[in-house]
């Protein structure tokens, strides 16, 4: 049993290895048979429930959504823009999945929902938000507030800037190049954070491997690696575990069971908090070997 | 007034309602989190005063809280 939570800032450390390759189940979009564009203005946002599908956002340089889509013949795509948002619904008596491609400006909010949905997300500006339950949710280069959640499926968020929420139950979370208030959360999926950057990262998971910039944290047991012009302040705190550091920097105090100690490596600029509540806590090294039972 | 009795995602009424494959995972995360609650339980028992032990619990049961609600949201949006 594995519960660990991370606050880091600022910290910078290579990373161990590429995200996953995408989910073999994720349907294929196809032949358009809906194509329509309407124009928008500053303050509207898209809101698209999709039970079941693709979803693929992708910007443009016009202050229009073109909605392309395929699906059945029976089915109808209504694309309406208001006042405030443009919405997009399915009409008719048709079944089946509707696959959608969405080109919309930069700085539109997006909110995606659905069952058997798979998002993905490319450039949007404005406020995302993508929730499902059996797909897949992949994110690049957002800058506003960024909310991904799964129940089964990964999440991926990729170059994004600014307040990021990424979640799964059972699927992993990977985090690429990310930057800002970061919080990641899986229950028994495995979180990876790579090259981020953030102002603040809240990663936890119950019984899935946590992995952040060279760090691994893996049936209870948390291994860091940070280079060794690494400028941060560690707190530490395990309750059944222990805490060892290749690093001579001293502690603040006694190391003891449940007790936060810190240490400081260069000026302290960033801020490391980490607390698992049966394993062992080690700062290593680059280059240092991780244990051979952790899964790389 | 008539009140309507929410469906536990849990019960029999839950399951009917969600993908059996989603229901399965539900149940399985939630055992999951029940365990890390047990466990901090056991060792806050053996001692009380530990606040960091006291946060633990809360957490966990903080996260069986939310998934439950999720849970609960699922049924009736897939139900």
């Amino acid at each position: 049993m594995f519960a660990a939570t991370a606050v880091v800032a600022a910290l910078l450390v290579t990373p161990l290895q590429p995200p996953a390759a995408p989910s073999a189940e994720r349907p294929q979009l196809g032949t358009t048979q809906t194509d329509r564009t309407v124009d928008v203005t500053r303050g509207m946002r898209l809101t698209l429930d999709n039970q079941a599908g693709e979803i693929v956002v992708r910007t443009w340089d016009r202050d229009a959504v073109r909605v392309q889509a395929r699906h059945s013949s029976r089915l109808q795509i209504d694309v309406r823009a208001g006042d405030r948002s443009v919405q997009i619904r399915r009409r008719g008596n048709g079944r089946g999945s509707v696959d959608y491609e969405l080109s919309v400006p930069a700085w539109m909010p997006v909110r995606l929902s659905g069952t058997y949905l798979f998002a993905t997300l490319d450039g949007v500006q404005g406020e995302v938000s993508a929730e499902t339950v059996q797909g897949d949710i992949a994110v690049r280069s957002s800058s506003g507030q960024t909310v991904a959640r799964s129940v089964e499926g990964r999440v991926t968020v990729d170059g994004a800037k600014g307040r990021i929420e990424a979640r799964s139950v059972d699927g992993d979370v990977l985090l690429t190049g990310c930057a800002g208030d970061i919080v990641a959360e899986s229950t028994d999926g495995n979180i990876r954070v790579t090259q981020c950057p953030a102002t603040s990262l809240d990663v936890s998971t119950i019984d899935g491997d946590i992995i952040f910039d060279g760090a691994v944290a893996r049936d209870g047991n948390v291994y860091l690696r940070v280079p060794e012009d690494t400028s941060a302040t560690f707190a530490i705190r395990t309750y059944e575990g222990r805490f060892t550091s290749s690093y001579a920097a001293p502690l603040s105090g006694d190391y003891k069971r449940g007790r936060r100690v810190t240490f400081t490596l260069g000026a302290g600029g960033a801020a490391v908090e980490i607390e698992a509540f049966d394993g062992r806590i080690q700062i290593l090294k680059p280059g240092e070997a991780l244990p051979a039972d952790v899964k790389r | 007034m008539r009140r309507t009795t929410a469906p536990s995602p849990t019960s029999d009424q839950g399951r009917d309602r969600l993908d059996p494959r989603t229901y399965e995972v539900l149940e399985r995360n939630l055992r999951t989190i029940d365990r890390a609650i047990d466990e901090a339980r056991r060792a806050l028992e053996a001692d009380p005063g530990n606040v960091y032990l006291n946060n633990h619990l809360a957490g966990a049961r903080q996260r069986k809280l939310a998934l439950l609600r999720r849970a609960t949201a699922l049924v009736y949006t897939e139900g």
